[in-house]
């Protein structure tokens, strides 16, 4: 099978079933739909670093975090009528998602950039614990600083709004973060084709021939990095949109893992990896928890077979070889 | 400045640091001589508690749980590595990531799966029951002082093992260099499976210990992973001297943070103001500490390889 | 206005007790082939990573063109024309030759910041990249991916690629290893083309490549420069001859 076809089958089943529920009336299953089309973006955001630039990023969660207290917090200062900061720097907080998503991305970025900055430097195992570091000092962080509900997270009472939608309706939710989830797919395509795609796929094989040519590794690799913490900071916004709530789970390394294993489960490196990661993800939660509570155990069994056996994931299998274009 | 409380909390970040030490330096040893990131190393520090709490309530004896709690681990970990690791040796290093951490899933779901959701009993035999007295100012518990005296005595065999033993020198060797180890045509297979398999009985044993004062239950591993994770950080890949320091100073730092931290803020700051970030502040000092010191050491403070 | 592209002057690095360069000074002329000889663990490799950037010297300059580029990053010494080949060849395994050559042209005409437009639609960086791999003689090959080379083919594609940087000067570390007698006899007539567009400065082993292309020759031993000069009096030179050329004292 081609990787096209593959792709267009994945698109077409994520956009076809949630419908297909909505029409039979099971909201149930639209905001499942919701909940893959959510993590895949925060996948497509990781595959930027992981898959392309070759950076083993373990703390990604602190970007899908940022997003999700993002939202929640401007939410809640909006509802609450009260201003963030004081002074000169009071502004209201806000429920359009228009507004609250550029903010959210911004936030990620500056994360990124600082924490990209200290780590980027290092390589190896050293750059897996740094990235886990800030994602640790993030989480704990959030657990005891009680303004935003500490470890009991914060409540987002009204989902917030976009203009022309009606953003409780889940089918109409869903469309938003589909439509999400296609722009950045598309974003994402033609960044993997780009000067600067080829730059960084060319990185994630061989640093130092690239530095010979004259390009500078650290600055590309800060880019990516902080390209793809802005993908994820959005998945996090939305993801705390959809279930109305946020908390330091978001920041967990449990989190980072989970984002991690969507993008090999599907294939890395693949454009559309992380939906066929999240879908089959979300499938054995959702078939195989009903089965047993002990699902995350199959999970764990599926997760070492494609690590060992079928390291190109689901489309690696389906699709043999990436195409040498 | 109270100075019994500051000596109880030099001993138990003692303790903590030893604790650490007995699971940063398998962890540090796997990944030296091996160049295997292992997260499941979290898991054979639940193996062996729970092996520990199992075997005590059936037989009674905390000590046959104690060495129920070695075998169990060791067994464990030459399984594991058997059957898992050797697939990952040659493999980069998310692979290694991703697969221990599959791992982690199986071993805590299949855990709870055998066990069931609610902690294990598990508690300090009797004749560690109660507080000594210490240099007639502090009591302090007497199983807290069997752990840090028992820990030290383990921490001495490990380096008379790695120091003065064959089996020491080409474990060293192993972690100094990997490829020319096994050029000189040592059974490295044989080596990888007892190394693996040490590591995982010290895990195990620290589980065990710990176990027994806080809680046996699944996920208990998680958060002493990641520390252990740190200590080896700082302390340097392969060396079993880092793994030590690298563990005293993080327990110390952990413990003293958590006990002094709100304290000294206090002085500078609004009271409740400085309570909450004290608090925050010292659940994220180690991580500090670890970046602070690869920013001057970037490969750590001990680090075996040039 | 100097004819010095390239002026070394006292270098010195060493590695605990081992002093792998020892005030080491040599310059590379416009037009020259400078070939650097010496036996192993002469230290003509660290000589070359130092002047590449890739190790720090403990003291002395390195001057690029007038400018000292001690500090510089290996990738800002090659943006200001410093192209070098490895002993190893290094490439970017799962691309084409065409993919490798095209980076090094991304890197010379511009930002590799652009995000959005198609490489592959770039008419412009993908001809002047065949040209470099015509020169080569590898555009019959262009789009196989270089792990599927050959070994002299890989180490014609990097020369491709040190031609793509339209560099001020060349640094080739062992071009014609591994390479059979054909490719070397090619390979010498290439290199006497590329010195006239840029210097070489050349390390090699093959002796009577040496002879047949350098304009001048340094000697290194034990990190220090034992004899410099044209062909004819380092072949007569009996220090080298003993040192390295294998003629009895």
């Amino acid at each position: 099978m081609s990787e096209k076809m593959l792709n267009r089958a994945l698109l077409s089943l994520l956009i076809i079933a949630p419908w297909l529920a909505h029409w039979i009336d099971e909201p149930y299953y639209v905001s499942l739909a919701t909940r893959i089309a959510i993590l895949a973006l925060a996948g497509v955001g990781l595959n930027i670093a992981l898959g392309l630039g070759g950076m083993v990023s373990f703390g990604h969660a602190a970007f899908f975090g940022i997003g999700g207290y993002v939202t929640g917090i401007l939410a809640s200062h909006a509802l609450n009528y009260e201003p963030l900061f004081s002074g000169i720097f009071a502004m209201s907080g806000s429920t359009q998602m228009l507004f609250i998503w550029p903010i959210a991305m911004l936030v990620g970025a500056i994360a990124a950039i600082f924490i990209g900055l200290l780590s980027l430097r290092t390589s190896g195992v050293y750059f897996i614990m740094i990235t886990l570091a800030f994602a640790q000092m993030i989480y704990y962080f959030s657990i005891s600083w009680p303004n935003y509900g500490g470890e009991d997270g914060l409540p987002i009472y009204l989902r917030n709004s976009f203009p022309g939608v009606n953003t409780l309706q889940p089918i109409q939710f869903f469309m938003i973060c589909c439509t999400i989830l296609l722009t950045t797919l598309w974003g994402v395509s033609r960044l993997q084709d780009s000067r600067f795609g080829n730059a960084l796929k060319a990185l994630r094989q061989n640093e130092t021939r690239v530095a010979a040519v004259g390009i500078s590794p650290l600055g590309i690799k800060l880019a990516a990095f902080v390209i793809s913490a802005m993908i994820t900071a959005l998945a996090g916004s939305l993801f705390a949109d959809l279930n109305r709530f946020v908390s330091p789970t978001m920041f967990s390394w449990h989190t980072s893992g989970q984002i991690m294993i969507f993008v090999i489960l599907g294939g890395i490196g693949r454009l559309y990896g992380p939906v066929a990661g999240a879908i089959m993800f979300i499938l054995c939660e959702a078939l195989l928890g009903s089965w047993t509570e002990y699902w995350q155990f199959f999970l764990g069994l599926l997760l070492l077979w494609v690590v060992l056996f079928a390291r190109g994931g689901l489309i690696g299998l389906l699709c043999g070889d990436k195409a040498h274009d | 400045m109270d100075a019994i409380l500051l000596l109880e909390q030099l001993l138990n970040g003692l303790q903590l640091g030893i604790m650490l030490f007995l699971i940063a330096a398998g962890l540090t040893l796997i990944f030296g001589v091996m160049g295997l990131i292992n997260l499941a190393h979290g898991s054979l520090y639940m193996i062996g508690a729970f092996a520990c709490a199992a075997v005590a309530t059936w037989s009674g004896s905390f000590w046959l749980g104690l060495m129920a709690s070695l075998t169990f681990a060791a067994a464990a970990g030459a399984l594991i590595e058997v059957v898992i690791m050797r697939q990952l040796y040659h493999r980069e290093h998310l692979d290694q990531v991703l697969a221990t951490f599959a791992l982690i899933l199986i071993c805590s779901e299949g855990t709870r799966w055998l066990f069931g959701s609610f902690p294990l009993y598990l508690d300090v035999p009797d004749i560690f029951y109660g507080a000594v007295n210490l240099f007639g100012v502090l009591q302090y518990s007497r199983y807290r002082l069997f752990i840090i005296v028992i820990g030290l005595f383990t921490a001495l065999c490990i380096y008379l093992l790695i120091n003065k033993t064959r089996i020491g020198m080409r474990i060293r060797a192993g972690a100094a260099d990997r490829q020319m180890t096994a050029a000189l045509g040592i059974n490295i297979s044989l080596l990888y499976t007892l190394v693996f398999a040490l590591g995982a009985a010290l895990a195990g044993f620290s589980g065990a210990l710990v176990g027994s004062i806080q809680s046996v239950e699944v996920g208990m591993g998680e958060p002493v992973l990641i520390l252990a994770f740190v200590v080896v950080v700082i302390g340097g890949i392969g060396s079993i001297r880092g793994a030590l320091v690298g563990a005293l100073l993080v327990g110390m730092v952990d413990t003293l943070g958590r006990g002094y931290l709100p304290q000294i803020l206090q002085l500078l700051l609004d009271p409740v103001f400085a309570n909450t970030l004290g608090a925050a502040l010292s659940s994220i000092a180690i991580y500090l500490l670890m970046i602070v010191i690869l920013v001057f050491k970037p490969k750590g403070l001990f680090p075996a390889h040039g | 206005m100097t004819n010095r592209v390239l002026e070394i002057t006292n270098l010195n690095k060493s590695f605990g007790a081992i002093h792998a360069t020892q005030d080491l000074s040599l310059t590379l002329n416009t037009g020259e082939i400078h070939a650097l000889i010496g036996p192993n663990g002469a230290g003509k490799s660290t000589l070359i990573q130092q002047v590449t950037g890739y190790l720090q010297p403990d003291s002395g300059d390195i001057q690029f063109l007038g400018q000292s580029i001690n500090h510089l990053s290996p990738a800002h010494r090659a943006k200001l024309g410093l192209a070098q080949t490895f002993q190893v060849s290094s490439l970017i395994m799962e691309y084409s030759c065409l993919q490798n050559v095209v980076l090094v042209v991304q890197a010379r005409l511009g930002s590799s910041y652009r995000f959005f437009a198609p490489i592959k639609g770039d008419a412009l960086l993908q001809q002047e990249a065949m040209t470099y791999l015509q020169e080569v003689e590898l555009d019959k090959r262009c789009h196989i991916a270089a792990s599927a080379l050959s070994h002299g083919e890989r180490r014609q594609l990097e020369i491709a690629m040190a031609l793509a940087l339209e560099p001020k000067v060349f640094l080739l570390d062992e071009p014609m290893a591994g390479m059979d007698p054909a490719g070397v006899k090619k390979l010498i007539e290439r290199l006497k083309k590329m010195c006239r567009k840029a210097p070489i400065l050349l390390v090699e082993h093959d002796m009577p490549a040496v002879f047949a292309l350098a304009t001048r020759i340094t000697v290194l031993d034990y990190g220090r420069v034992i004899a410099t000069g044209d062909v004819e009096s380092i072949r007569n030179n009996p220090e080298v001859q003993t040192a390295y050329l294998g003629v009895a004292p």
